[in-house]
């Protein structure tokens, strides 16, 4: 399976990624104010740049979705249309995901679980799966 | 400081769909076209902007075109990237350097050639950008392209401020009629709401309709003094005023306000900057490379309240004959996909009167608005009819 993506973490991303290749989700949880966050180089909200590792729950729900007609990667060839789209995990951040509503048309504030799925070539993506 | 800027030329080149000419071959011609448009030789430019799309490298299009131009002393080179709202960003700059006597007469130009031999024209703009960090996540998830991060956008807008497809389709309708009305447009066969609602899906809820196709061209403009521009060959086109805005919030919470705040922004620091409000916009050129920015910016520029762009596109109101002409070239959508020099290209058609059977008439003023990013970059241009005093 050729993998859609080979993933080049940054700092901000490091610990995410290295999760990633475990099976979890690691989030940032600021050292100054406790904020948990994704992504930053610092916090938004109180400037403080020491992070700590936690891990997700996976419980989140779907901010918005599409669902995509066209493969534009020979990965996906098989799979249109499939769904797509950002989810609000239960301790803050959104990511992007692959979404699975298991037959029932999706809305925006449904529930579900982010799990960790392969990609082939040892890269690891997100999947959302509605409850 | 006063800003004292005039576009006294403008040029264009290829707007073609098929893989013909390099994005540098296409801006040489497009600065040519517009130095002459303007009545001056070339070697009287002396700056120049180029603006490339994100896609695009320093080797497709960049500071090599003064070479290529023959333009031996420039006071003032850049390449001016910020995505789809480039072309205002570099406009200006160019009105902020002539007002400052720092240059004289500033082309800006933006080239492309997306289009390549034995593409499809969905391959283009669809590749992986720097899979670097989070943000690379979106192409596991499948989201190339920027289809699918503006249709994540697009559901997100009509769920939270009542857009329906109906409207979407309106605006993909007005953009075509426009088109018919104009040579250079690319897609000139009338669209009627049957054909829109047909027609595949592309990444939902955008139809085909909804999205635009890339081309390979340039446009370029001549900026220069209102004075300067006085005693050039065409009537300068002044600028009355311009604002911009950059906030990356949009694609954190996808939360309509957040999405549209740098185009509120942008459009607010243009008016202030000019003295004027919405209702002294006589035209609207907006960024349509999918339809539902057309409602998003109506909304965002103030020229309805947030929610009610819906009622100003339905029944033709911003198509010919309509109440609040908007892109009246056909956009993005139907007319040519050059990224923030489509509007800048109508805009000035428009203040010229050289529309033919597509120009509105007793024009005052048009915006032009330019988006980049997945809405995270926001400029914006307001112009004075042609020969007109600022």
């Amino acid at each position: 399976m050729t993998a859609p993506v080979i993933h080049q973490p940054d700092a901000p991303s490091a610990a995410f990624f290295a999760g990633l290749a475990a099976g979890r989700i690691m989030l940032q949880r600021c050292g100054g104010c406790g904020a948990v966050l994704l992504g930053v180089r610092q916090c938004p909200s109180c400037g403080a740049t020491g992070f700590d590792a936690v891990e997700a729950s996976g419980a989140a729900t779907i901010v918005t979705f599409t669902r995509i007609h066209i493969a534009y990667h020979p990965h996906f060839r098989d799979r249109i249309p499939y769904a797509a789209g950002v989810v609000r995990l239960a301790e803050g951040p959104s990511l992007y995901c692959r979404i699975e509503g298991a037959g029932a048309p999706l809305s925006i504030g449904d529930r579900g679980h982010v799990s960790v799925i392969d990609l082939g070539e040892g890269q690891s993506g997100l999947q959302f799966n509605r409850q | 400081m006063r800003l004292d800027a005039a576009i006294a030329g403008l040029g264009t080149h290829g707007l073609r769909r098929d893989a013909e000419g390099t994005a540098t071959d296409h801006a040489w011609s497009a600065v040519r076209a517009a130095a002459d448009d303007a009545g001056l030789a070339l070697g009287q430019v002396d700056g120049l902007i180029v603006c490339r799309s994100g896609g695009a490298t320093e080797a497709d299009l960049g500071l090599e075109l003064q070479a290529e131009l023959g333009l031996e002393d420039l006071k003032f080179l850049e390449v001016a990237l910020c995505e789809g709202a480039s072309a205002i960003l570099a406009i200006q700059t160019a009105a902020l350097l002539v007002t400052a006597g720092v240059a004289t007469h500033v082309a800006c130009v933006f080239g492309d050639a997306p289009m390549r031999p034995g593409e499809r024209a969905s391959a283009a703009f669809s590749g992986v950008k720097g899979p670097v960090g989070l943000r690379s996540l979106r192409y596991g998830a499948g989201l190339f392209g920027a289809p699918a991060l503006y249709a994540l956008a697009c559901r997100r807008y009509m769920a939270e401020y009542g857009a329906t497809e109906e409207d979407l389709a309106a605006v993909a309708i007005a953009a075509r009629a426009w088109a018919v009305r104009n040579p250079s447009a690319i897609f000139r066969t009338p669209l009627d709401r049957d054909t829109y609602f047909n027609a595949r899906w592309i990444a939902e809820p955008l139809r085909l309709y909804d999205c635009a196709n890339p081309v390979n061209g340039a446009a370029a403009v001549i900026v220069t003094t209102g004075a300067r521009a006085a005693d050039l060959r065409r009537p300068p086109v002044p600028v009355l005023g311009m604002g911009q805005a950059h906030n990356r919030a949009a694609m954190k919470s996808f939360a309509v306000a957040d999405l549209l705040r740098p185009a509120e922004l942008a459009a607010a620091r243009m008016f202030a900057s000019a003295g004027l409000t919405p209702a002294d916009v006589d035209v609207l050129q907006c960024y349509d490379a999918f339809s539902f920015l057309t409602l998003m910016s109506l909304e965002a520029y103030g020229f309805c309240p947030p929610g009610q762009a819906g009622a100003m596109v339905r029944d033709g109101g911003i198509g010919p004959g309509g109440a609040f002409p908007v892109n009246t070239g056909g956009g993005h959508l139907s007319g040519f996909y050059l990224q923030g020099m489509t509007p800048v290209v109508e805009a000035v058609i428009q203040a010229r009167g050289d529309g033919g059977e597509r120009q509105v008439p007793g024009i005052r003023t048009v915006m032009a608005g330019n988006n980049g990013g997945i809405l995270d970059y926001h400029a914006t241009l307001l112009l004075g009819a042609a020969g007109a005093r600022p």
